[in-house]
Order: structure tokens, then sequence, then C-alpha cells
């Protein structure tokens, strides 16, 4: 199972949920999101490193910088650290 | 300052703040202050629907057939949703227009409201089509005791804001006397009268519609109800522009860089921002018991359904730099999200029709006429 790595502080394994916000969900951390679908904008992060795949398109309200993606549209392809513009905490 | 519906002076609407500065003027597109509310607008035209695209033939039969207590559930979620969506059909434009000072925010303002009305025709088209006369639904609306009570929470900032909005732009700050009694107009209270209402207006739309998505695609989860679930996907996918909305709208006050007063407006008004917040999520569960006063339906009751109240208050508090203030802090509804994920995702498409099918669909109801002129 690939490994997520949050902010250079938390790590965990993909459980194979829907999508790498739904896994983020799974670890009680508190991730902000508003549409889950594509288009808020509210779950982005920058992808530091490793490949994800689109589960669905993203069409941000406010355009994404080349490495941003969309929590809710990605699942991990490989390893992958991901940071926040506010560090996650757990709940 | 006497509102003007086109201000003759000669300004740079960039130099404005959101709220309060100078009456708008020329409505152009090619320049904003906030590229995000232009984003908004180009978004919400993007997503524009009619409720009629939404099939609802086999809600009538699944309603019908609805024990008296889901029915009682299914209808009351429909006339709170109606009381929402006819307040938010006028409010956005009655209450922030005349103080808005930016093009971009103006226009944001006219589409936000006007998309609600198109939800506020999709309720008429659900209850149209489950029930043979509608009326049963509408006129219960302003009787029935629970549905006013909400609308007294609901409606109360926004008519404060503007009446008090009235009193500025007719007679200008300071004391004035007005039927007798003395009214205070001063432009410091008006701004945190404005900010505590864009935090209501936020957790209705965050909150409030949330809940309520929540009952309805209850339904659908057991394959009941899915033309209403369709039609609420839709209107869930509007509100979810609408809430990014009025937070970028309080972020930005919050910030100050675009006002510096209302900075200092958001920081004095943080404990009132708590308590509407609070007192929403009560009003919730408190419904959340009248719902379910009957009896519950799989999937949810008042229990599980005030533990997504507080799930989704506190999310929605983070989101404008508020801390958590409820103990459940995990989706207890994880199947909700499947309902809000864009259509180019089918989940599990053999539970449900796949909504992209359905415009110019034929039935699939094969009889012996059809076969008359077949021969080998």
């Amino acid at each position: 199972m690939h490994r997520i790595s949050i902010d250079n502080n938390i790590e965990f394994e993909y459980g194979m949920e829907f999508s790498l916000l739904d896994s983020i969900e799974a670890q009680a951390l508190d991730i902000d999101y508003n549409c889950r679908a594509g288009f808020c904008g509210s779950c982005k992060a920058t992808l530091n490193s490793g490949e994800v795949d689109l589960i669905q398109p993203q069409t941000p309200v406010c355009p994404l910088k080349e490495d941003e993606i969309l929590t809710c549209c990605c699942r991990p392809k490989t390893d992958i650290e991901l940071q926040f513009n506010n560090p996650l905490q757990r709940m | 300052m006497a509102y003007t519906t086109f201000n003759k002076k000669d300004f740079n609407a960039l130099n404005e703040p959101m709220f309060f500065g100078e009456n708008v003027n020329v409505s152009r597109y090619d320049q904003q202050k906030h590229s995000v509310f232009e984003n908004l607008i180009e978004k919400q035209l993007s997503f524009f629907w009619r409720p009629e695209e939404v099939d609802l033939s086999s809600d009538r039969k699944d309603f019908q057939n609805l024990p008296e207590h889901e029915k009682h559930i299914f209808i009351s979620n429909l006339k709170y949703q109606t009381l929402l969506d006819s307040v938010q059909g006028r409010s956005p434009n009655v209450a922030f227009l005349p103080i808005v000072s930016i093009p971009e925010l103006e226009t944001w303002i006219e589409t936000w409201s006007f998309s609600e009305t198109i939800h506020s025709r999709s309720y008429t088209h659900i209850i149209r089509n489950i029930l043979p006369d509608p009326s049963v639904v509408f006129n219960d609306i302003v009787g029935n005791s629970e549905i006013i009570k909400r609308a007294a929470s609901v409606s109360q900032y926004y008519d404060d804001l503007i009446r008090m909005v009235g009193y500025y732009n007719l007679l200008g700050e300071g004391t004035h006397e007005i039927n007798g009694k003395k009214i205070r107009v001063d432009k410091r209270e008006l701004k945190k009268l404005l900010y505590l209402t864009v935090v209501s207006v936020n957790v209705l739309e965050a909150v409030r519609f949330y809940v309520s998505f929540a009952c309805s695609f209850a339904y659908a989860e057991r394959a009941l109800m899915e033309g209403n679930a369709k039609v609420i996907k839709l209107i869930a996918r509007d509100e979810a522009l609408h809430l990014m909305g009025t937070q970028e709208m309080i972020k930005i006050m919050q910030e100050g860089k675009d006002d510096p007063e209302m900075a200092e407006v958001a920081k004095e008004c943080e404990g009132q921002a708590y308590q509407i917040f609070i007192d929403a999520a009560e009003q919730e569960k408190e419904w959340a018991k009248y719902l379910f006063k009957d009896g519950s339906m799989i999937g949810l009751n008042a229990e599980i359904l005030s533990q997504y109240v507080e799930y989704i208050t506190n999310t929605r508090m983070r989101a404008i730099g508020l801390k958590n203030s409820f103990p459940t802090v995990t989706n207890p509804l994880p199947w909700m999200n499947a309902w809000l994920v864009s259509d180019s995702v089918q989940v599990a498409p053999q539970e449900a029709e796949i909504s992209s099918y359905l415009v110019g669909a034929i039935d699939n109801v094969v009889t012996e006429d059809d076969l008359n002129d077949f021969s080998l």
C-alpha cells in the first residue's frame, strides 16, 4: 500500500479509500473541503513528491499552480508527500 | 449618501472595498479587485440547470409506498428546504445590493440569488410530481409552528440589516427621530451587522442545507426517491459555490486588506459568530427530533443526524478560522460524500439510474404490439 506523508510530519498508509480526501479524513485530520467535486479548491494540497491518479476532473474556481492537486480528485499512484498551506492537525 | 443606480462620480472600482464604498456604476468584468467572485459567477453560470431536466417518474410511486412516518420526514424536509430557498432567492439581493461597492461582487450576489430561485422552482417540480395537490405542502409552511420557528432565526439578521441599511441610505449616519422613536445610524454598527449577517448566511447554506441534503440522500441510499436525490445533487453543487462565496467574503473581511475596519469588526464579533453557529446547530438538532418523532428510517435517525449536525458545523467553523465546538469530529454519514462527487464518477451505477442517460431517454417497457412488424 502506498505511503502518504503530510506536511513532513504525519505519515500513514493509503487504505484504498475513494479519494485522497477520504483517506486523510479517515486519519481524523482536519482537512477542509466544500464540494468534493473538484471545483471549490478547498481541499487543495501541494504534491511535493510522487504521482497521483485523477478520479474526477479538477476544475477549481481559483486555478491550481503546477504542483498543486485537489485531494478530492486524486488517488495515490506511488508513495506521495503532500504539503498544505495550513498544516493539518489531528482532531 | 442616497443610493444611486448609476454613480456619476469618476472613481476606480479597484480601490473600493467590498461594501460601504461607492455605489457601483459600470458593470465590467475585465478586471477585478477580488477575482474569486468573477470565477464564482463563471462557474455558477456553467452549472445552470432546469428542474425539468430531471426525471421524477419513479418518485411518485416510491412516495405513495412510503410508510406514513417516512412521508412525514420527506415532506417536512422539503418544506424546510422550500423555506430556506424562498429566503435565499430574494435576501442576498435585497440585503446586499444596496451596500455592495465592487462590480464582480454585485453580480455574484445577483447570480447567487437567481440560482436559489431555480432551487425553489425545483421544489415545486418535485411536489407537483409526487402529490396531487401541491397546496397541501406549500400552505402548511407558514401554518406549521416547527417550520415558522426556523423562519425566525433564518431571517432575523437579514431583516435587521435591511432595515438599518434602509435608514443609512435614506438618512445617513447620526441620530434620527422616526415615528417618535430615536434611531441611531452608525457605520461601525452597520459593519458589525453586515459581518454577522454574512456569517448567518454562511450557516444557512453550509450547515442547514447540508443537514437537509443528508435526509434527501438517505432515501436514495435505499433506492427510493431517486429523482429527488438527483435534484438535490444539483442543488448541492450550487450550494458548494454559494457557501464558498460567503466564506471568501468572511475571510476577506477578517484579513483587513479590503477594509481595515472590517478586521477589527470581525475580531469584535468573534464571540457572536461562534454563537450563531452553536445556536443554529442546536436548532437543527431540535428539528431532527421533530423529523423523526413518529419513527426513523434505515440509515438515519435523530441521533445520527444530530452527530452529522455537529460534524458539519465543526467543519464549517474551522473553514472561517473558528475552533471545533462539538465533540463529533468524524463524519457519521460517510455515504453522503458519494452524492457530492462530480457526475463523471460513476459510483455503483447498477444501484441507480445514471443521470446523464436520462435526457431524451426511452423507457424499457416492451409489449406484444411493439413486435407486430417483426417477422422471420
